[in-house]
């Protein structure tokens, strides 16, 4: 291989990277952060992509409007469920969430691809990337996943600065290492994970955006992306909102080199046999900060 | 609390429904012909064939408004009669809803489920039950090879899918090497083992053959791959996600062949891709300025039905096993299964896609003609005699598109 | 209010799965009146989830570990026992190497995979269901890859349905069995309290791979009894993740780690999703999703021996 392909190669997998990281945005904080399984996590991010599309052909500037508009609305409408379904059983039983949240979400997950398939008359969605490659000599450079990879960094540095820095990020904090801890010293847990809810759907909003523009999506891809990014976390590490990031870009060039070298059929698998003997090695992920958080 | 009983009411009032399952004697003469389908109303196929319980639904109003089929053998006309059930495109629950609509329904035909794998386990209870089965969008060859009789399936098998466009490139003579980009999942797979063998024999000159996982997000390798190759087709055996993921990062590492093949290059391929799409060669089934059949009938059943032809291509299929059935009922004359079967079998009419006839396994006639999207539509340009357009080969450069 | 709340939940619960009893009751009831082949499948579709919901019960509801790779030993069942019919073996010689390879498999990934702790578990197994389902999509020459294996049409069928009765009714037993075994302690002693079944003398890691081994081997099972009854396999359907999610559904939603909960709650939901699909033909799933929101709301956690 010729220096100019391995360049290639290694650009575009580092802006997969980017897109792996945009699937487990907003999942990172909900599930790695909070511990919250959200199994409805790709349904709201095929909810923004078809919201987008109609958007965009709909309305002059449609993009722009989509983009400052979509994650809000999501945000809002992630507030209103984790308020209307998840608030009841968290407060109830906070210590035994997980089923609950499971089988809520769960249902959520087919009530959306059904109500998606109906409003978008069961179409796929798909929208035309509107940034042009860049020219780098010889190399090219895709500008949707060049932006892609910039807001994921953006994000991931804002989220850890929001967490790390702030009162409400550190309320979060608090409440993901000991729940107990946390209320007594007056920490509202269905109040702050109300806010987190909000945060992570408003993210998984902003994910389809992104994923629209590279992809198509249907109705039926809510679970499988979910499952997926599920796995990108636990490999990357949980309890960071910064770890899917580097796990994505570690996976991203993995694959993309492998399959440059020995051919597309056996890269992921290889990449994924590779992350999971290493993942033996670290049980608690890759990219997990030893030490900044106690074990759960 | 109110609700709780209220869905309790439904269901045992359904479970009673499910029991009081009239059970009919054979002998008394049939008031209506049942005709059955499972349609991927949800789950993965649902983005092919969501809508197509409406289509149903719109040709079976469609033929009781003109009173129905006349069978000669009980001298009038009788109603069809629908029931249809969501397969939530899985093989087992396919299989259970065939069997349901045999055993429950007691429909007298039976139109198969969308792709091959539920088609396979669903024309397991046909054949068990001697039922008439007409599969329409299933062309894996593994169906027929196990030598039922109570199978006839509309579309030609996945291996000749594009023979048309092979026939085409060999008299052109212009290309001379071709190299496939191969989702790795069922009928992509099917089409390009096929293809293969197709385009040796039209005396291309097999370049690469990448064989690549479906949820594939990165396509740079194979990209570069085929740009120092320099293939004059790329042929795309694919189906639509993955047929525009693939093209807007050819795009944007400027491959440039003589011609893009996509296998499928309908449904939403065009909006994504924008110009990207424009000259590229694919299969349509039908294609408006096509003169075979009843298009007329066609497009008002798509009207009625509320389905857009270029979003769900595999529609036209679905009218012609519509046309088949038709024409075996009123020539058989009877609901008897081993008459109408055997009509099924030697029938020979032209349907919308032009003629059908079933070889002995029961594998149809129809396939789809080669078509080139020019300026935003699709045009046929192969066979002459049924061609809407003319090839334009080779494609001009990325900025002219 | 708190203790009133739960009260009325348990007592919604109780009668929830008293309605999904007689639910199941009456379908099963009605199957000497419908001895079509409907029902026939209907009830093999029952089979399939109880045994995949009771044999993940012994991980996900005894040792209290959520798994979402449960269908990999489906599949790799279905695999094992598709390819061994398809070479002409007898089907009880298929689903013996079924349930062989599905036990070794779990035998090989229990060693990483119990370095885990509880909640990455999970998700690494559904890394191997990811990863199953490529190799076997990759792997064409012995599994058909992705245009499928297909089984010739069935001499063995008949043997099919009794099968998928008599190993649902051993599941059915050996989990009561095991519940009540020094095993069935060992478990719920690990999910309670890690380190006192430590101190007590407990192999944890030992009890762990037994329950998985445990509850692989049904799964495996079925998996050969389903290959043969559908007759065709590919990655997608074998590897999917129906078989995954379902049974966590069914087990956690009465009473994990009983053997009654997942019993009832896979056949009410068998039964409820079946009624949804034949009358509804519009809004079933989302109805079927309602329910499962209004399900875990008015879920309250009981375990079994906790």
């Amino acid at each position: 291989m010729d220096l100019v392909s391995f360049l290639q190669l290694l650009l575009s997998g580092i802006l997969l990277g980017g897109v792996y990281a945009l699937l487990a945005a907003g999942l990172a904080l909900c599930f790695g952060v909070l511990g919250l399984l959200n199994l409805a996590h790709g349904s709201f991010l095929v909810l923004a992509a078809y919201a987008y599309q109609t958007l965009q052909a709909a309305v002059p500037y449609g993009s722009a409007l989509g983009f400052l508009l979509i994650p809000c609305l999501c945000g809002l409408v992630g507030f209103v469920t984790f308020t209307a379904l998840l608030g009841g059983p968290y407060r109830r039983s906070p210590e035994d969430f997980l089923t609950p949240a499971l089988l809520i979400t769960l249902g959520l997950a087919l009530v959306l691809e059904e109500l998606v398939a109906i409003l978008w008359g069961h179409s796929m969605a798909g929208v035309e990337d509107r940034f042009f490659p860049i020219q780098l000599g010889q190399l090219s450079l895709s500008g949707n996943r060049a932006l892609i990879l910039i807001m994921m960094v953006v994000l991931s540095a804002a989220l850890h600065a929001w967490l790390k820095h702030t009162d409400s990020g550190r309320c979060l904090r608090a409440l993901a290492q000991d729940q107990l801890a946390a209320t007594v010293v007056g920490i509202s847990p269905v109040g702050t994970s109300a806010l987190a809810f909000t945060i992570a759907t408003g993210l998984s909003a902003m994910a389809g955006l992104f994923y629209v523009t590279l992809f198509t999506v249907t109705p039926h891809l809510g679970l499988p992306l979910t499952l997926k990014a599920l796995f990108l976390i636990v490999v990357s590490g949980r309890r960071s909102v910064v770890a899917p990031l580097s796990g994505g870009l570690l996976l991203g060039v993995l694959e993309t080199l492998i399959a440059g070298l020995m051919g597309a059929s056996w890269a992921s698998i290889i990449a994924l046999t590779t992350l999971l003997t290493c993942l033996c090695y670290r049980p608690d992920g890759l990219f997990t900060e030893g030490g900044l958080h106690k074990a759960h | 609390m109110r609700s709780r009983t209220c869905l309790t009411v439904l269901i045992v009032l359904a479970i009673v429904k499910f029991l009081l399952v009239p059970d009919e004697s054979p002998s008394a003469p049939p008031d209506a012909i049942r005709v059955g389908a499972t349609v991927s109303t949800t789950g993965k196929y649902a983005t092919e064939v969501g809508p197509f319980q409406s289509l149903f639904e719109a040709w079976v109003a469609d033929v009781n408004q003109r009173g129905g089929v006349y069978l000669r053998h009980y001298d009038r006309k009788l109603p069809l009669r629908l029931a249809v059930y969501d397969d939530r495109s899985d093989a087992a629950t396919a299989r259970r809803f065939c069997e349901r609509l045999i055993t429950v329904d007691r429909v007298n035909l039976v139109f198969g489920p969308y792709s091959s794998p539920l088609t396979f386990a669903a024309s397991g209870a046909a054949e068990q039950h001697r039922v008439p089965f007409i599969a329409v969008c299933a062309n894996s060859p593994k169906i027929y090879e196990r030598g039922f009789h109570w199978i006839v399936c509309v579309i030609d098998a996945a291996p000749r899918y594009t023979y048309r466009y092979w026939e085409m490139i060999q008299a052109e003579g212009k290309a001379r090497s071709v190299a496939f980009v191969v989702e790795d999942s069922l009928h992509p797979v099917g089409v390009y083992e096929g293809s293969r063998e197709l385009a040796t024999r039209a005396g291309l000159q097999i370049a690469a053959a990448e064989v690549v996982p479906a949820d594939t997000a990165d396509f740079t390798p194979v990209v570069l791959k085929l740009k120092k190759l320099d293939p004059d087709i790329v042929y795309v055996a694919a189906n639509i996600p993955f047929a525009v993921a693939f093209m807007k990062q050819a795009r944007e590492l400027k491959l440039s062949p003589r011609e893009f093949h996509c296998i499928h290059h309908s449904g939403i391929f065009r909006q994504p891709l924008g110009s990207a799409a424009e000259y590229v060669v694919g299969q349509s089934y039908w294609a408006p300025g096509m003169r075979y059949g009843n298009p007329e009938r066609f497009l008002s059943l798509l009207k009625t039905a509320g389905i857009n032809l270029d979003a769900y291509p595999w529609s036209p299929a679905y009218m012609m096993a519509f046309e088949i059935a038709e024409e075996a009922l009123s020539r058989a004359g009877t609901l008897d299964p081993e008459t109408l079967m055997n009509t099924l079998r030697n029938l020979r009419i032209t349907t919308l896609g032009g003629p059908v006839w079933f070889a002995a396994n029961g594998v149809g006639t129809i396939n789809a003609y080669p078509s080139q999207i020019q300026k935003g539509a699709y045009q046929i340009i192969w066979p002459p005699e049924v061609a809407t357009g003319r090839h334009v080969y080779p494609t001009p450069a990325w900025e002219k598109r | 209010m708190t203790s009133f709340l739960s009260v009325a939940h348990s007592r919604a619960l109780r009668r929830l799965s008293l309605f999904a009893v007689g639910a199941s009751a009456i379908l099963v009831l009605s199957i000497p009146h419908l001895t079509n082949g409907y029902a026939r499948l209907l009830a093999f579709t029952m089979l399939v989830n109880i045994t995949l919901a009771l044999s993940y019960d012994v991980m996900g509801g005894l040792l209290g570990y959520l798994h979402l790779g449960h269908g990999l030993f489906f599949g790799i069942g279905g695999y094992a026992a598709a390819l061994a019919l398809g070479r002409g073996f007898h089907i009880s010689f298929s689903l013996l190497l079924a349930a062989v390879v599905g036990v070794s498999v779990a035998y090989a990934s229990s060693w990483p995979l119990f370095r885990f702790r509880a909640e990455v578990f999970a998700l690494v197994t559904l890394g191997l269901l990811y990863l199953a389902e490529r190799l076997s999509t990759s792997l064409a020459t012995w599994t058909g890859g992705a245009a499928g294996l297909s089984l010739p049409p069935d001499p063995a069928s008949p043997w099919t349905q009794p099968s998928a009765w008599v190993l649902t009714l051993v599941v059915v037993l050996g989990h009561y069995v095991i519940r009540r075994s020094r095993l069935g302690m060992e478990l719920i002693m690990i999910r309670e309290s890690e380190e006192m079944a430590e101190s007590v003398g407990i192999n944890i890691n030992r009890v762990k791979r037994r329950a998985f081994l445990l509850s692989a081997a049904p799964a495996a099972l079925m998996g050969g009894i389903y290959a043969r009854e559908i007759s065709f396999l590919v990655p997608s359907d074998a590897f999917g993740l129906d078989h995954s999610l379902g049974p966590v559904i069914m087990c956690l939603l009465l009473r994990p780690g009983t053997t009654w909960g997942p019993l009832v709650a896979a056949v009410g939901l068998t039964a409820i999703q079946d009624i949804l699909w034949t009358t509804m033909p519009r809004l079933h799933l989302s109805l079927y999703g309602a329910l499962l929101i209004g399900l875990g709301m008015m879920h309250t956690c009981r375990r079994s021996g906790g």
